[in-house]
């Protein structure tokens, strides 16, 4: 009896298995996917001039980090932000190889004599990807979100906070980031295809921040606006159960969403680029992306064959190299990439609630004085750390502006090379003295600070290691703290309890006036001394007018001639202590055609010329 | 019977309930929640996180907030997740079955390979055999499953036969139903063998023992004193009875189906429900973590009476009444 | 059975003097640390990342070793370079230590005559660090992490398990209800989210300590329950009973009449549960939660073997800490098992 007991438990047991199996293979639902209409070729259609390629390929990729909502109004993930890029578009753009405003869903704009108007004017015909036009009306819609305030329910009127500020009903990252010095730019429909924009002060970013907003379709979210659910719209669940329900303007529509797994987008079939033949682009079928834990698994993946694009980290490349002839991909060096490392620190000189100071006060007196950290800047090895931890892929960064951003980069400001000896001499004029090889101060106290970066980045953790056996060199006893992101962040914006940081910023947004947070004395992000009433120190009120200037002023050589004295101020000063920047590559399918990588653009800047023969 | 089923379904009321209020404590311990993050990004304003915070009521202590979790639990809501903004539900069942599909393909591996192994073992008794597979079963015992799975990554990349993370390749969606059910145990070998290999030797060490003990009992006497052949004694007699016990193995392996998998699903990349629990710890995810963590627990505790249960079924000598 | 009988038994049995030996020696090189590892924990060589393992041979009547160029600093690519090799100075100075922490000394080993090349017997790792000297220094945290916890843990267990099972009623429900709450909990899950909560309220220098508490505190009370139930036997003992009349207050009872019947039940449930905490350690460290840099231990040595480049490359050396946790696991498991093998084979352990 027992053995016939055994036999049907393991045949359960395999067949409870291979129910998993199949259930895990075959969710598909019953699909009730409208098909979409195609509209006739719009009037303002955008000619692209590459070769006539072949229609019909599919393209697979991979995504770093999951998607928690396809809603621009919601999301704050790097990888949402990708998604929906792919799908809603912008009244402007960036020219891939000068970093210029060009004109993308605008074919044209005019700006007023006193440059506070702006007037856009939109291609004619363009349709929606579900076959709806797309008018004035959209920009104006979309703009409405972000101001729309919220109102009491009894009297109808508008709610104010404590400070007299408008409670706003949607708070997205466009409400309070379109603020110009906390005033609403105001947008009204001149006609169907023409919109104009009034700031409350001249501003030069206007056209970049403004008109790079991606518009929403009104005709899909209004009832949500109205009925005030619009936060909740295109959530994952829409993406996952009804993903045409997400309708836009750029070259893909959503086509499937599994979480944690992939997301696939399909054609856009009214999409408004042609190519020379007159033939509605893009030519690409499908994008698969694969949803990977980071950056390491992607260019695995990549350097396994599995994927069509990659940009690759640079200690990765020496391996991912080795399967250029098997995987017949090619690797291309972009040059300098945007993302910046720097130590800060604290020059917070506040005291916590029990009324201790934050940072004890004989530190404060060496952090606060220009040549300790000039001294500083002076003993670490960037090249070593170059050498050592990037293998030779990155450069030494010598101040804010990384070396990519070619126009705005300043050459001539003061450079700190690696030398001991002009740290000592630098500390011996302040006083300080060498004992046992120890570094003491000129109230004999000895030099030691503790430095905390993120652990969870194991490059950072590596350089951190560095820099504490170059200060080790100067005589100073740095203790490492390791800690999570939350904590460090807490640390630096909330609580301000710590001597020194490491971080690193990526990206941002290709114009100057986008460090304002970090390089004004009020900003939130101004690391070492954040959200001061007023500037503490006479070259922070001279950076916080010289930021004034580059918002106001629309001339780029003005504007640039303004940043340069910033990027020279911060290089004396040394408040951020910049280290190096990681070089950009790239990597691509030898299959695709039509590739002209930039390194603004990247591989994919012309993803709508960009064709292979389908398998 | 029933009434001890009972009793001991009881016991998880309190159990929930503590362990869910130490959770909450000690992630308000940790500085920071799952706004942190945001607050690091150059271009959130100052108002919006404030708008933020209140709207998921971060901005109280952790009594409240855990006073009004405790209400949608008893509604059947196990809330939001805030990372993936998804219901918790909906979160976890997406995750689980990757997870149960990997506990149960490794659990089906090990004991495939233990019980002949262990058979042989004990019918081979101090054999060489014996020896060098008691050796290779304290070996597997003793290495520590995230290290295996790092040599298999390893493996893995120095031979590129098998896939480096994930469940599913790419192109999965636009494979042919073989396709993808080959697709999927591709993707199941490495995690398989990393969390299988040290239950192979714990399992193998129960059955040579049970084998061993079986084999002196008196009913194989009788058996081989009245003439049957060696080979239906071993295989229907004592292979019968030296299972036995290990039948409520599997209720223990039950307990442990969730918690078990973390290092090897983290290490190996297998989007699984421990990578998800580990994540959330780390992001603040509070929702999920409390939800895993109910999970987990009840898991323990039905698996222990699965395994109790099935003892008792399996060998009459049991009463689970008295045992307590 | 006295604690030198067990001794003794031990080193009867061929398995009981392989695992004690290895042990030992294991102990041994964490004692001599500073006096076996040619280079600090923390001494980076920039210029000589992924350096693989130099081999060391006898010529002209010494010892030497091999010698590297980097050929190929993208990718830390090596050569072996024939014709050159730096010798080998035995007891020669180098930099300054603390033997036992007490002495100062500056005599190791073996190092590299004037230090004119390196000497990597395991490679080095991202840093220019060399491997075989933090796999020394890191068997510190490795081996003895196990040995701290397992002191708090038997205690912790022995007072909890001892007075519940010695005064029953209320006290023993009370802390059998928390014993299995504790036990009900999924270990690793509670090991993160205590981790979390703990960890930024102490300097990274102590993270060893916050590691100690927290496995110990997750791993008591198993522990307790067994003690509890042997207690509970031991107590209708005529001679505990007769301790109790003469009214010697509990604690000493405790300690005097009852302790001494557990010490050979501790010992093997201690040694069979040491290997948990050098794994819990390790996979803490591994995840970047545990032991931080530039201090060594060996989950965090193994941690830089995740990264894709080192499989790629095949710098295989970063996987050595691994084997060295292997190799710590299984000795203490075969003399965990010689042990309960000597005290009592049918015992129960948690």
């Amino acid at each position: 009896m027992f053995q016939r007991m055994f036999r049907q438990a393991l045949l359960l047991g395999l067949l409870i298995f291979l129910l998993t199996l199949i259930s895990g293979c075959d969710r598909e639902r019953a699909e009730e996917r409208p098909k979409l209409p195609v509209l006739p070729l719009p009037l303002d259609k955008l000619q692209v001039n590459f070769p006539t390629g072949v229609f019909g390929a599919n393209l697979s990729e991979t995504v770093p980090g999951d998607i928690a909502t396809v809603n621009p109004l919601v999301n704050e993930s790097l990888a949402g932000s990708l998604v929906i890029g792919r799908i809603l578009d912008s009244l402007v753009t960036l020219d891939p190889v000068d970093g210029a405003v060009i004109p993308n869903l605008a074919k044209s704009w005019e700006i007023s004599e006193d440059s506070l108007q702006y007037t856009f004017h939109l291609r004619e015909g363009i349709h929606w990807s579900d076959g709806h036009s797309f008018t004035a009306e959209d920009v104006v819609f979309t703009w409405q979100t972000f101001f729309a305030k919220k109102q009491d329910e009894l009297t109808g009127e508008n709610m104010m906070d404590s400070q007299g500020r408008p409670v706003y009903r949607y708070n997205s990252r466009s409400t309070f980031g379109q603020l110009i010095n906390g005033q609403e730019p105001k947008v009204e429909m001149i006609d169907l295809h023409t919109v104009r924009f009034t700031t409350p002060e001249v501003y030069a970013p206007f056209l970049l921040f403004g008109g790079g907003e991606e518009i929403l379709p009104k005709h899909i979210l209004q009832d949500a606006f109205k009925n005030g659910t619009l936060m909740d719209q295109w959530s994952v669940q829409t993406a996952i159960n009804e993903p045409w329900k997400i309708v836009g303007l750029n070259m893909f529509v959503l086509e499937s969403y599994r979480p944690g797994e992939r997301i696939v987008f399909a054609r856009n079939p009214n999409y408004w680029k042609v190519n020379e033949m007159g033939e509605r682009l893009p030519y690409v079928e499908r994008v698969i992306s694969k949803i990977v834990q980071d950056v390491n698994s992607s260019n695995v993946a990549f350097a396994q064959g599995l994927t069509d694009f990659e940009s690759i980290a640079p200690d990765n490349v020496a391996w991912v190299r080795r399967g250029q002839k098997k995987f017949d991909y090619t690797l291309l060096d972009m040059g300098p990439s945007n993302s910046t490392n720097f130590l800060w620190f604290n020059l917070n000189p506040g005291t916590n609630s029990e009324g201790k100071p934050l940072v004890m006060p004989h530190k404060s007196k060496w952090f606060s004085d220009k040549r300790f950290r000039q001294a500083i800047s002076h003993g670490i090895n960037r090249k070593g750390i170059i050498r050592g931890v990037y293998f030779d892929r990155a450069d030494i960064l010598h101040g804010y502006v990384s070396p990519k951003r070619k126009f705005w980069y300043n050459e001539a400001i003061r450079k700190y090379e690696y030398s001991t000896e002009k740290s000592k001499k630098l500390f011996a004029e302040m006083g300080f003295q060498y004992r046992d090889n120890k570094l003491y101060d000129f109230e004999n106290r000895q030099v030691e600070f503790s430095l905390m970066t993120n652990s969870n980045n194991g490059l950072r953790v590596e350089m951190a290691t560095v820099f504490k056996e170059n200060m080790a060199d100067l005589g100073i006893d740095v203790e490492l703290q390791f800690l999570d992101f939350n904590t460090i962040v807490t640390k630096t914006s909330d609580s301000f309890e710590y001597e020194a940081c490491m971080l690193g910023l990526g990206g941002g947004a290709p114009d100057p006036y986008a460090g304002k947070d970090i390089l004004m004395s009020g900003g939130r992000m101004h690391f070492w001394n954040p959200q001061q009433a007023e500037a503490a120190t006479p070259w922070e009120a001279r950076i916080d007018e010289l930021m004034r200037q580059v918002g106001r002023h629309t001339d780029v050589n003005i504007r640039k001639k303004f940043f340069n004295e910033v990027q020279a101020i911060l290089a004396e000063e040394q408040p951020l202590i910049f280290l190096v920047s990681p070089k950009d590559f790239i990597g691509y399918s030898n299959r695709w055609r039509n590739i002209e990588p930039t390194p603004l653009g990247g591989v994919t800047w012309n993803l709508e010329s960009l064709w292979a023969e389908p398998e | 019977m029933i009434s001890f089923i009972l009793r001991r379904l009881m016991t998880l009321i309190p159990l929930l309930l503590g362990i869910t209020m130490l959770a909450f404590i000690l992630m308000s311990l940790a500085p920071g929640d799952f706004l942190t993050p945001v607050k690091a990004q150059r271009d959130v304003s100052v108002e919006l996180i404030q708008a933020i915070e209140s709207e998921f009521g971060l901005d109280q202590p952790w009594y409240i907030q855990y006073y009004k979790w405790l209400g949608n639990v008893l509604q059947g809501n196990l809330g939001h997740s805030w990372a993936y903004k998804l219901p918790v539900s909906e979160l976890i069942g997406q995750r689980i079955w990757a997870t149960f599909l990997l506990s149960f393909s490794s659990l089906i591996f090990s004991w495939m390979i233990a019980i002949p192994l262990g058979v042989l073992a004990a019918i081979y008794k101090d054999s060489i055999f014996d020896r060098i597979s008691a050796g290779l079963a304290y070996a597997a015992l003793s290495i520590p499953e995230f290290f295996l799975a790092l040599i298999l990554v390893f493996f893995a990349a120095q031979t590129g036969l098998f896939p480096l993370g994930g469940a599913t390749s790419i192109d999965y969606e636009y494979m042919s139903f073989g396709g993808k059910l080959l697709d999927r145990a591709h993707h199941l070998i490495l995690p398989t063998l990393a969390l299988g290999i040290g239950s192979i030797a714990s399992i193998m060490r129960i059955m040579r023992a049970n084998f061993i003990d079986t084999i002196r009992g008196g009913f194989v006497i009788t058996a081989r004193s009245k003439g049957v052949r060696e080979s239906v004694v071993m295989f229907k007699h004592v292979l019968r009875n030296a299972i036995n016990p290990l039948i409520s193995a599997f209720g223990f392996a039950l307990s442990g189906l969730l918690s078990g998998a973390l290092m090897v699903e983290i290490v190996l990349q297998y989007p699984g429900l421990g990578q998800l629990m580990y994540q959330s710890i780390l992001r603040e995810d509070q929702f999920v973590v409390l939800a895993s963590v109910m999970l987990g627990c009840s898991m323990l505790v039905f698996g222990n009476l699965l395994a109790d249960i099935l003892l008792a079924w399996s060998d009459p000598r049991i009463r689970l009444e008295r045992k307590n | 059975m006295t604690l030198f009988y067990i001794f003794r038994e031990v080193f009867r049995r061929p398995l009981g003097i392989f695992s004690a030996c290895v042990l030992g020696l294991l102990y041994m090189t964490a004692i001599f640390a500073g006096l076996l590892a040619p280079y600090q924990t923390n001494e980076q060589d920039l210029n000589r990342t992924y350096h693989p393992p130099t081999k060391v041979f006898w010529k002209d009547g010494g010892l030497h070793v091999e010698a590297y160029k980097l050929v190929d600093p993208s990718e830390a690519r090596y050569e072996l370079v024939e014709e050159l090799s730096y010798p080998i100075e035995l007891f020669a100075r180098g930099y300054e230590y603390r033997l036992f922490g007490l002495i100062p000394l500056e005599r190791h080993l073996f190092q590299v005559k004037d230090d004119i090349g390196p000497i990597y017997l395991l490679g080095s790792d991202s840093t220019g660090r060399d491997v075989f000297s933090r796999l020394i220094y890191g068997s510190q945290v490795s081996l003895f992490i196990g040995l701290i916890g397992i002191i708090i843990t038997a205690s912790l267990g022995f007072l909890v398990g001892g007075l519940s099972g010695y005064f029953g009623g209320r006290t023993d429900f009370l802390a059998m209800r928390l014993v299995e709450f504790m036990m009900a909990m999924p270990g690793l899950y509670l090991l993160l989210a205590l981790r979390g909560a703990l960890a930024p309220h102490f300097p990274s220098d102590q993270m060893f300590f916050v590691i100690v508490v927290i496995l110990a505190l997750i791993g008591w009370a198993g522990t307790a329950r067994i003690l509890r139930g042997m207690t509970l036997a031991l107590r209708q003992n005529q001679y505990v009973m007769a301790a109790e009349s003469m009214g010697q207050p509990p604690i000493a009872i405790l300690l005097k009449h009852i302790l001494p019947n557990l010490v050979s039940y501790l010992l093997v449930a201690a040694t069979l549960s040491i290997p948990g905490y050098v794994l819990g350690e390790a996979a803490l460290s591994f995840l970047g939660l545990g032991i931080q840099e530039p201090a060594a231990s060996w989950g965090l040595m193994l941690s830089q073997a995740q990264d894709v480049k080192v499989f790629y490359l095949n710098f295989w050396w970063l996987l050595i800490p691994g084997f060295a946790i292997f190799i710590t696991v299984i000795a203490y498991n075969i003399l965990g098992d010689v042990l309960r093998d000597i005290v009592d084979p049918k015992m129960q352990t948690s």
